[in-house]
């Protein structure tokens, strides 16, 4: 996980690490990068938590960390938005980059592709989620006539609507 | 105050001058009556009539003044309108054709330093372009006619410096026909270029691009080489230069038109420097070592190019990762370091760096502050260089630390906003360009300015970037700031150009602008010699005279007026600003109201150039203002002051350019500067308030500050303090 402090051993980063997620599929955009940091400022996921950095990841990647890089949970936090992407000056596509680390760390050994089904699973939950929040909110925003100021309950009653939800997976 | 005898330049002949006043479309005449300041002007003495002209600029304009100077028989003509730095040549021009000594002319400037300062006071700014016609009218009584100097040319040329500019501008002075002479310190041509190994734009090796010009110059029959040799001393003017040379085995004088200064750079040395501690550990490398590094890898491989293997270091082992630092040396404010960019660190770099990742397989890592190209191509290279795998590092480098055979790096991240440490096998600091070492020695020999940064200076940043204050001699390559080949190579054409300029011609024609002394009211002090920033007054030896008498040598004269600003008598005097004039001009600024004007001597390229600026700019400030141009502050003479307070001025005000390096005369504010606090003195020993009495530096952009420092002025004088 990327903190404050981190440690890079150039010695022993893999100098071709670069290169393979260069011509994989989705990450030819890479190198393109010049370090200026929009794909994080614009990033939904790093606004609330800043131990995920989308330019942290890349630069990671040009300094050879492969191993700290694959193994970690933190590729697994991008939202998918491709807000980095569209903003990016030089047109790397950060969202299509870290698509290539995850199936590279599967296929690597470093994460388990059940792991990957579990957590695209949780992906989709997380929308269903959002949906039905917007939908306990609009109906009670109907019902009274107000715009609902209790927003923790909405999400207390979305969540609890558990049953439902594991079914619809 | 020394007794004062009578000069001997009278204006020759019944003085009858025209009057024109300009409406320059409403941008004077909304503002001013003009009418009234046609009516005022013709009753003037020595005034035959007075004209109005919507433009007196325009053709039609100059096509009466010239019209009236053979038909009304006048002999000078004070045009009111705008600044003198705008149209004084064109009317010059104008009369000129005429038939009339160029220096005939005179501007009242109306437009900048009254109707568009004043715009919302018409009655007073009125009043105020009256009296600015009369000071004009009163130094135009006291106007003689001036000449151009005629200075023969020895047409031979020295460059001094045998690096790639020296060469380039030899290598063309040569071609044009002119004998030159190249001296070098070194014992081989070819500077720095022949020490490093490839260019960075297109990685030639330098040697490719340098023995060929060296074999060039070499070959030139009309070229001399001198080289281990130095240059010791100068003597004379454009035109006329005597240089001392000096190697071990002789010393030569040789006469030269022009000179050209091309003595290059040093490397920034990052070793002892405080703000370097880790420069000297092991595997520290400077680009230029590095250079040297991959030049031997090369060679070991029998300059096989593409063949991939490790970088190897000095000592044998392999090195496989490198961290490269950008700007040291540049950009860092402190003593220890340079304020200013070098300019060709960056790719530098970025050339270094690309060879080490294609073609040894290094990691390569780059911690940067900007990444700055110039040439439209630079920009692929980096493009390149981060496809070859570089990655570059917006860093702010903290400590280095020896890890065993590797370096331990800890810097601060601007991007990730952490601090974060990286482990390498080689480090290569960037360095950057300083001034060659000798350029101090050479400044006091030349009398050339050095900018702060300690490079050479040039007269004008944008005009004129090859030329320095004095006429003649001139820059070529990095010897003026950090320049890359390609820019060494252009300034090196550009200065035998300027050089061409002067040795094209069998004589020079100067405008008649200088000083003079006079020889019967010169007392020998020696004063203006001492002060003459140029060094061009010599003491001659008189009979029966102790002391002897200063002599200007007039081809080598700029005009400032320092030397008549120091005279305790006024023997020394300055053509086309004389002290009658002056005088004169004080008397009528003064004639009216004195205690609620504000008299200003503002020199001509900085301060009077500020105050039109602040015309320019609209800025408005009390009409009380009336301004007397000098060439330089350093032309101020103590005697104007006091005749100023004597008159009953409210304020008086001195003007020049910020010290120490814009006056346009090396040291002419240097100069006043020195005096102020001694008038200051004597206007209290004469019973008038020293604090009336105030100096201020304006440059030609501080409109702004020039309208605030006569607010300033003018509401201190209401307030009657």
């Amino acid at each position: 996980m990327a903190n404050s402090e981190r440690c890079f051993d150039l010695r022993k980063g893999d100098a071709h690490f670069k290169d393979e997620v260069v011509r994989a599929a989705g990450g030819e955009t890479l190198t393109r990068c010049f370090a200026c940091g929009i794909c994080t400022g614009c990033c939904p996921v790093s606004e609330i938590d800043n131990r995920f950095r989308p330019s942290s990841i890349i630069q990671m990647v040009l300094l050879g960390q492969r191993e700290e890089l694959l193994k970690s949970p933190i590729i697994w936090y991008c939202w998918q938005c491709y807000s980095c992407s569209f903003h990016c000056p030089q047109g790397v596509k950060f969202a299509s980059v870290v698509r290539v680390l995850r199936y590279m760390a599967v296929d690597e050994g470093f994460v388990s592709a059940e792991l990957m089904e579990k957590l695209h699973d949780i992906e989709i939950s997380v929308r269903k989620v959002r949906r039905r929040i917007l939908d306990e909110f609009f109906e009670a925003y109907e019902k009274t006539g107000h715009i609902p100021d209790q927003i923790d309950d909405i999400f207390e009653k979305s969540f609890l609507i558990k049953d439902s939800f594991s079914e619809e997976i | 105050m020394a007794k004062r005898k009578k000069r001997k330049l009278e204006p020759p002949g019944e003085v009858k001058i025209g009057v024109y006043v300009c409406h320059c479309g409403h941008n004077i005449a909304s503002v001013v009556d003009v009418e009234r300041v046609r009516e005022y002007a013709s009753r003037l003495p020595g005034v035959v009539f007075a004209r109005t002209n919507m433009f007196c600029c325009a053709e039609p304009g100059q096509a009466e003044i010239q019209e009236d100077i053979s038909r009304e028989g006048i002999n000078r003509v004070l045009v009111a309108a705008c600044s003198p730095r705008l149209h004084e040549t064109t009317f010059r021009n104008a009369v000129k054709a005429g038939g009339l000594n160029p220096h005939f002319v005179e501007m009242a400037n109306i437009r900048e330093h009254c109707s568009w300062v004043h715009w919302q006071e018409r009655e007073r700014a009125t009043e105020k372009a009256c009296e600015l016609v009369a000071m004009g009218v009163a130094k135009l009584r006291n106007a003689f006619p001036l000449e151009d100097r005629r200075v023969p040319v020895t047409r031979r040329a020295v460059v001094i410096g045998g690096g790639v500019s020296g060469l380039k501008a030899a290598f063309e002075l040569a071609n044009m026909g002119h004998p030159v002479t190249l001296v070098e310190k070194e014992s081989q041509l070819g500077g720095k270029a022949v020490e490093l190994w490839q260019n960075f734009d297109n990685g030639q090796p330098l040697r490719c691009l340098v023995e060929p010009m060296i074999t060039a110059v070499s070959l030139n029959p009309r070229t001399r080489i001198l080289t281990s040799s130095k240059v010791l001393n100068l003597k004379g003017f454009i035109g006329n230069f005597e240089v001392e040379i000096r190697n071990e085995k002789q010393s030569i004088v040789e006469k030269a038109g022009c000179i050209i200064v091309a003595t290059g750079y040093d490397f920034f040395p990052p070793r002892g420097n405080p703000r370097y501690p880790y420069a000297s550990l092991k595997r520290v490398l400077t680009t230029p070592e590095l250079e040297s590094l991959i030049r031997d890898n090369f060679e070991q491989r029998d300059g096989a190019y593409n063949e991939s293997g490790s970088l190897r270091y000095s000592d044998g082992s392999k090195i496989k990762t490198v961290a490269f630092a950008q700007c040291v040396g540049s950009r860092e404010s402190g003593d220890s370091c340079n304020r200013y960019c070098s300019r060709v660190c960056c790719l530098v770099t970025i050339k270094q760096s690309t060879i080490l990742a294609k073609h040894f397989g290094c990691n390569v890592v780059v911690f940067h502050r900007d990444i700055r190209v110039l040439q439209k191509w630079h920009e692929d290279m980096y493009q390149e260089a981060r496809r070859a795998g570089v990655v570059f590092i917006r860093a702010q480098l903290g400590d280095v630390r020896q890890d065993g055979d590797s370096l331990f790096i800890i810097a601060k991240n601007e991007v990730e906003n952490g601090r974060l440490e990286y482990h390498v096998d080689m480090m290569v600091l960037s360095v950057g360009m300083v001034p060659a070492r000798d350029s101090l020695e050479l400044k006091d020999v030349l009398k050339i300015p050095l900018s702060d940064d300690g490079f050479f200076l040039e007269s004008h940043p944008k005009l004129h970037p090859l030329e320095t204050s004095m006429d003649g001699i001139f820059l070529a390559g990095a010897c003026q700031g950090p320049k890359d080949f390609r820019e060494s190579i252009v300034t090196g054409s550009g200065a035998a150009a300027k050089a061409q300029c002067i040795l094209s011609k069998e004589e020079l024609l100067l405008d008649g602008l200088v000083a003079s002394i006079d020889t019967e009211t010169c007392i020998g002090c020696g004063l203006c010699a001492r002060e003459c920033p140029y060094g061009v007054i010599e003491m001659v030896k008189v009979e029966e005279e102790v002391k002897g008498k200063a002599r200007v040598i007039t081809a080598a004269c700029k005009g400032c007026g320092v030397c008549a600003g120091v005279c305790p008598t006024g023997a020394a005097d300055t053509l086309g600003f004389h002290e009658e004039s002056i005088m004169a001009q004080i008397e009528v600024a003064l004639e009216k109201n004195a205690g609620e004007k504000i008299l200003a001597f503002c020199c001509n390229w900085c301060s009077y150039a500020g105050a039109d600026f602040a015309g320019v700019s609209r800025l408005e400030y009390p009409p009380s203002l009336r301004i007397i141009r000098v060439m330089c502050s350093g032309r101020v003479n103590e005697r104007f002051i006091l005749k100023a307070f004597e008159l009953g001025a409210g304020r008086v005000l001195v003007a020049g350019c910020h010290p120490p390096g814009d006056c346009h005369y090396i040291s002419g504010n240097i100069s006043f500067k020195k005096r102020y606090p001694k008038i200051k003195k004597k206007l209290e020993k004469k019973g008038y308030n020293p604090d009336h009495f105030t100096l201020a530096w304006i440059s030609a952009t501080e409109g702004p500050q020039f309208q605030k420092l006569i607010q300033e002025l003018d509401s201190g004088l209401r307030k009657g303090k």
